[in-house]
């Protein structure tokens, strides 16, 4: 048993020590922060108003287009020609051209959005979600049906699941969690899998192997390195999580100033009360503490203690036949 | 007392047998000459002692005991196919193995100081592998084959990549370890090294052995009686000496000295030779051609092949 920990030390020191392990492990949480900081800044350049015309020659939406905190949509009874051919000194993002209506299922295909450039998807599905929903209403009123009665018909069920002890179960929580843990156990087989056939390989091809093998069975040399490798990788991991989060903490906080996260959260409710959207403060009241209780309803050590066991299982499996490759 | 007693091992690779049916022992305290042309089957035999590979027949003992997995503490290999992590220093490294082979870790630390003072490599400790060349490496893959202080010490090819100072410096360590109790089991094809160290060979060939025990008594029983004779005078004297159980095998002029091969036959002793010689040439010098084991070593292999042929 001394020999495997000999052999786990050097396996797990030689790796540690290395150059590309100090570089990848601040590497890693730098990448990580890097991407959710452009994400970030991306939505802020994203931030400034957009201004769009709105030429409604079919006089179905007027009014109904509503501005926000992102979009100003003003309505213009100019040309549409004239207006794009204009956009530039008007500083319009775009015009929405909305032809006459001789039918409203011809105006389905019929709305064109002329911008400056390609509009965002947000952009799009809010104009979108406007003109179904006037078309809708139109076409309620066109066939006699009352829209508050259909409203009132229109049926939402919901299933709660509980466990025979009557606890509430959140099956797609789960399935994420349990997505996001295979992910990465599946990350961690591949990676430190394959560390595992290169270290074989360089025992082989520095024919090393010869003189280990005449004062260690080859399963003790394998053992120690599979073991060696699974430490790298979990120190690797741990050092990733605790970066991570100071390299979160540290663009968080450098990105949004001083504000603390709770003085931001309410700042953002208080922006979506003020916008008057369709998600109001309750609702997210609500989402937020149906979140929490999921969260509660998680069995943390069962999940750790599954995670574990499939984390290793799996590893050692395929890292002993990527061992064999090797 | 044979620290090492092969009983009738047998060696199997698929369809190729790699040895066959071999009994052999090592005296403890020799150095033991294992020869054989490439493929014979040493690696394999040295593979089984090492524990490496397991035989498919037959038995070893070590010091009288059925080889187990303790003794590997108390053999040192240095393979012929050897190397090291190229990315590690030396230093940690030679202690990494030293450790394998059961040394605790300020043992070895202190062992091999005084190996890597012995060999004027001191300054290396911190370099790494790579920076190495191979002769250097060589070196440190030697010590931390001895550095445990093993009962047994099984050397394949140790000279190949030494130039003649270092040879010579490895030489002189297995001479001192051999004086120190230490047995050697050598694996070689530079004869003139079985010639220098060996006490005692086995000859393997096509996996069987063909011929083992102590170097003097083989070249005794591959002696030919022929001895080499220096004279001057002139050659129809020395026919006229050799009649009857003398054979004149060559006689070349060397500026003014003869030099002539005879073969004693039948009963004549070199008394009797020398008598016939005295008074018809001037004897300069005389001397047994005893043959050596690149001789034996040829004579033996060739010989079998033309029997398998």
């Amino acid at each position: 048993m001394s020999k495997v920990k000999l052999i786990i030390t050097r396996e797990y020191l030689s790796r540690v020590r290395k150059k590309s392990f100090i570089i990848m492990t601040i590497v890693g949480p730098l990448l990580m922060g890097g991407i959710f900081a452009s994400v970030f800044l991306l939505n802020k350049a994203d931030s400034e108003i957009k201004t769009i015309a709105i030429v409604d020659e079919s006089h179905i939406f007027e009014g109904k287009f509503k501005s926000n905190e992102n979009v100003e949509f003003i309505y213009s009874s100019a040309d549409v020609n004239t207006l794009r051919k204009s956009s530039k000194d008007s500083s319009y993002f775009g015009v929405l051209h909305i032809p006459p209506a001789t039918n409203l299922a011809s105006l389905e295909k019929a709305v064109i959005l002329y911008s400056e450039s390609t509009p965002g998807i947000d952009l799009l599905s809010r104009i979108k979600f406007t003109l179904e929903k006037e078309i809708n209403t139109s076409k309620y009123i066109d066939a006699g049906i009352d829209e508050k009665k259909l409203q009132q018909i229109k049926t939402n069920v919901d299933i709660q699941t509980h466990d025979m002890e009557n606890n509430k179960t959140f099956s797609s929580l789960y399935t994420a969690v349990g997505f996001a843990g295979g992910l990465l156990i599946y990350m961690f087989i591949f990676i430190y899998g394959a560390m595992v056939m290169r270290g074989v390989l360089e025992e082989k091809t520095s024919r090393i192997v010869e003189v280990i093998i005449s004062s260690v069975k080859p399963f003790q040399l394998m053992l120690g390195k599979i073991l060696g490798i699974a430490l790298v990788g979990l120190t690797q991991f741990l050092l990733w999580i605790v970066l991570t989060f100071f390299v979160f903490q540290a663009v968080s906080v450098s990105l949004s100033g001083e504000k603390s996260q709770k003085e931001q959260m309410q700042e953002m409710m208080a922006q979506q009360k003020m916008s008057g959207q369709t998600t109001n403060v309750e609702m997210d009241d609500s989402m937020q503490s149906q979140m929490m209780e999921a969260i509660d309803s998680l069995n943390i050590p069962l999940l750790m203690g599954m995670f574990l066991f499939y984390f290793i299982g799996g590893y050692l499996l395929y890292s002993a036949l990527f061992a064999a490759i090797g | 007392m044979s620290i090492i007693s092969i009983k009738n091992v047998t060696k199997r690779y698929a369809s190729h047998t790699a040895l066959s049916d071999i009994n052999l022992d090592v005296p403890a305290g020799s150095v033991f000459g294992l020869l054989g042309p490439n493929g014979a089957g040493k690696t394999s035999l040295i593979r089984i002692i090492n524990q490496i590979t397991a035989p498919d027949e037959g038995e070893v003992f070590f010091n009288g005991q059925p080889l187990k997995e303790h003794h590997i503490n108390e053999i040192g290999y240095l393979p012929e196919e050897r190397g090291l992590y190229k990315k590690m220093e030396v230093g940690e490294q030679a202690i990494y193995l030293a450790q394998l082979k059961g040394l605790s870790r300020s043992e070895a630390v202190s062992r091999l100081k005084v190996w890597f003072e012995r060999f004027e490599i001191k300054s290396w400790w911190r370099k790494k592998v790579e920076e190495l060349s191979k002769g250097m490496a060589q070196k440190v893959q030697f010590i931390v084959t001895v550095v445990h202080e093993p009962k047994l010490l099984i050397l394949d090819e140790p000279f190949s990549g030494f130039d003649p100072i270092n040879a010579n410096l490895v030489r002189n360590e297995l001479l001192r370890l051999r004086d120190e109790g230490t047995t050697i089991i050598l694996s070689t094809h530079r004869m003139e090294s079985v010639e220098e160290l060996c006490s005692h060979i086995a000859l393997i060939n096509l996996s069987k052995k063909i011929l083992d025990g102590p170097v003097k008594d083989i070249k005794k029983t591959y002696r030919s009686n022929t001895y080499e004779l220096e004279y001057s005078g002139n050659t129809i004297s020395l026919a006229n000496s050799l009649w009857g159980d003398f054979e004149l095998l060559e006689n070349v002029k060397d500026e003014e000295i003869y030099r002539a091969k005879i073969k004693l036959a039948g009963n004549a002793t070199t008394n009797d030779l020398l008598k016939s010689l005295i008074g018809n040439v001037s004897i300069n010098g005389f001397k047994e051609l005893i043959p050596g084991m690149n001789d034996i070593f040829i004579q033996l292999v060739s010989s079998k092949q033309e029997v398998v042929q």
